[in-house]
């Protein structure tokens, strides 16, 4: 990492204003990514706030999407952060997103390539990464053992992992962050994702299944669904409204769930 | 695999009975894992039913204990079944539960090997493995992870065994939750199954008829889904989802 790069620029997040398709680069539209429902000839997103939150069932594209923007920014669409390929990917098969990126056009305000990219899934493959490349010393943890993001408690592992990654001036993309993190653990998350907010520097793009998150205050909310991207509000998600009958009456609710 | 191991044995789960702490073989208490509070003297776990669901906050040591089990019932610690050690698993920094497992002792009702031990964090390495060694059940990792995790569950769950989950819930919505439920019924219904299971999901440990306990610094204990910490943060936040996380990032 060059000082060149660490060099703060004068304006606030947004710095991502608005992706759109560009039908004329796409190859195939039978083929995936490009089958997407939500992907139409007309595809945009515009990015209004610092925040932008997505929702939306398995299936609809979320992650696609969010890998098609971190290539976008010069992330590898893997996870990790710009310059950190080596993560094992030699042979990964989330490829989809670098396709779509090549599909897709990008204004930005100014182009920033600082931040770091997100996924669910490759968090134990980025933290085994770091754990052979950066033996760090950690305050607390005895010696001998290493940065043990993996070890004791994951959801440990995850906040450590945002906190030292996120108070740069960057793009932030999370992808379902909340895998693993227990409901006390996403209100410190939510607590985090508010400092980078007041930063002014950081902008963040997630997708999430947890209404918890979904409900973070002065965020963009968009719900994807084959139709396309749509401002939605929390209780109108079929997350929320799932959530709100289960708490009515949980045991009900799984029995039903069950027995359906 | 051979056709001696899928011989099933004609006795209902649970087939693990119990576990206990052996206090002898501790070579240092002060050492993780065995300095984590519930771990003392006296520890023991009994299994009463086919599926047993441990609730708790990050850092209990919730995904130790599976892992200890998981040792105990020739699992690799860090997910996979039985002889899927190859998941380049050489410089794993998981070795807590192999510990563990050291100074556990176990009773059987008949012993059982088969199975499988699902981390959240360890899916992407296990479905790679599975996709280099030839699965039928290529492209986990594709598309959406949701569905991978699902077809990963239907296709390792259908044998008799112990099946341990920790924290399934993680990049599954609520709605692949309630098929997991279905699953989960599915392989109760079999009368061959044992389910452990880690969650932080109020929805997974709705669960009818499961044995619910909360792991905290106290030790283990049973408790009813509402009278867990997760269940009456959740509950509050329904009621005023904006106010809620208003109040929450104030703090």
């Amino acid at each position: 990492m060059g000082s060149r790069r660490k060099r703060e620029i004068n304006l606030p997040a947004p710095y991502l204003r608005r992706v759109w398709l560009e039908p004329s680069r796409i190859a195939d539209r039978a083929a995936y990514p490009f089958c997407l429902p939500f992907l139409h000839d007309n595809f945009e997103l515009n990015f209004d706030r610092s925040i932008t939150i997505i929702v939306g069932e398995n299936g609809t594209g979320k992650s696609t999407l969010l890998e098609g923007v971190a290539v976008l920014a010069g992330y590898d669409e893997a996870g990790g952060g710009k310059g950190y390929m080596p993560v094992d990917h030699s042979h990964a098969m989330e490829k989809m997103g670098g396709q779509l990126s090549n599909a897709l056009r990008a204004g930005w305000l100014p182009k920033i390539t600082n931040g770091w990219f997100f996924r669910a899934e490759s968090f134990f493959s980025v933290a085994r990464y770091q754990d052979k490349t950066n033996l760090e010393v950690i305050p607390g943890v005895p010696p001998g053992i290493p940065p043990d993001y993996l070890s004791h408690s994951h959801g440990e592992g995850f906040l450590r992992f945002f906190e030292e990654r996120c108070q740069q001036q960057g793009i932030f993309i999370f992808d379902e962050p909340e895998s693993a993190l227990s409901p006390a653990r996403q209100i410190e998350f939510l607590k985090l994702m508010r400092r980078m907010e007041v930063s002014q520097n950081c902008q963040i793009i997630m997708a999430t299944h947890s209404p918890l998150l979904m409900a973070y205050p002065g965020a963009r909310l968009f719900g994807l669904t084959k139709y396309g991207l749509e401002p939605v509000t929390v209780e109108e998600t079929d997350h929320y409204k799932i959530m709100r009958e289960f708490y009515d009456d949980p045991a009900g609710f799984a029995e039903a769930a069950i027995a359906e | 695999m051979s056709s001696r191991r899928n011989r099933p044995i004609n006795l209902p789960a649970p087939y693990l009975r119990r576990i206990w702490l052996e206090p002898s073989r501790i070579a240092d208490p002060a050492a993780y894992p065995f300095c984590l509070p519930f771990l003392h003297d006296g520890f023991e776990l009994s299994f009463d039913r086919a599926i047993t669901i441990i609730a708790g906050e990050n850092g209990t040591g919730k995904s130790t204990l599976l892992e200890g089990i998981a040792v105990l019932a020739g699992f690799d610690e860090a997910g996979g079944g039985k002889g899927h050690r190859p998941v380049d698993h050489s410089s794993a920094t998981e070795v807590m539960g192999g510990e563990l497992s050291g100074a556990l002792r176990a009773g059987w009702l008949p012993k059982i090997t088969n199975g499988w031990f699902f981390r959240a964090e360890s899916f992407f390495s296990v479905a790679r493995y599975l996709d280099e060694v030839g699965s039928l059940s290529a492209d986990f990792l594709s598309h959406s992870h949701g569905e991978g995790f699902l077809r990963l569950f239907e296709e390792r769950c259908q044998r008799q065994g112990i099946y341990i989950f920790d924290e399934p819930e993680s990049a599954l919505s609520p709605s692949r939750q309630m098929e997991f439920l279905k699953l989960m019924r599915r392989m109760e219904n079999s009368g061959h199954c044992q389910i452990i299971m880690a969650t932080h999901s109020p929805m997974l440990m709705a669960y009818p008829d499961a044995r619910l306990l909360r792991l905290s610094k106290y030790g283990l204990e049973p408790v009813t889904i509402r009278e867990t910490d997760h269940y009456k943060v959740m509950r509050e936040f329904c009621e005023d989802p904006e106010g809620f996380v208003e109040a929450a990032v104030e703090e």
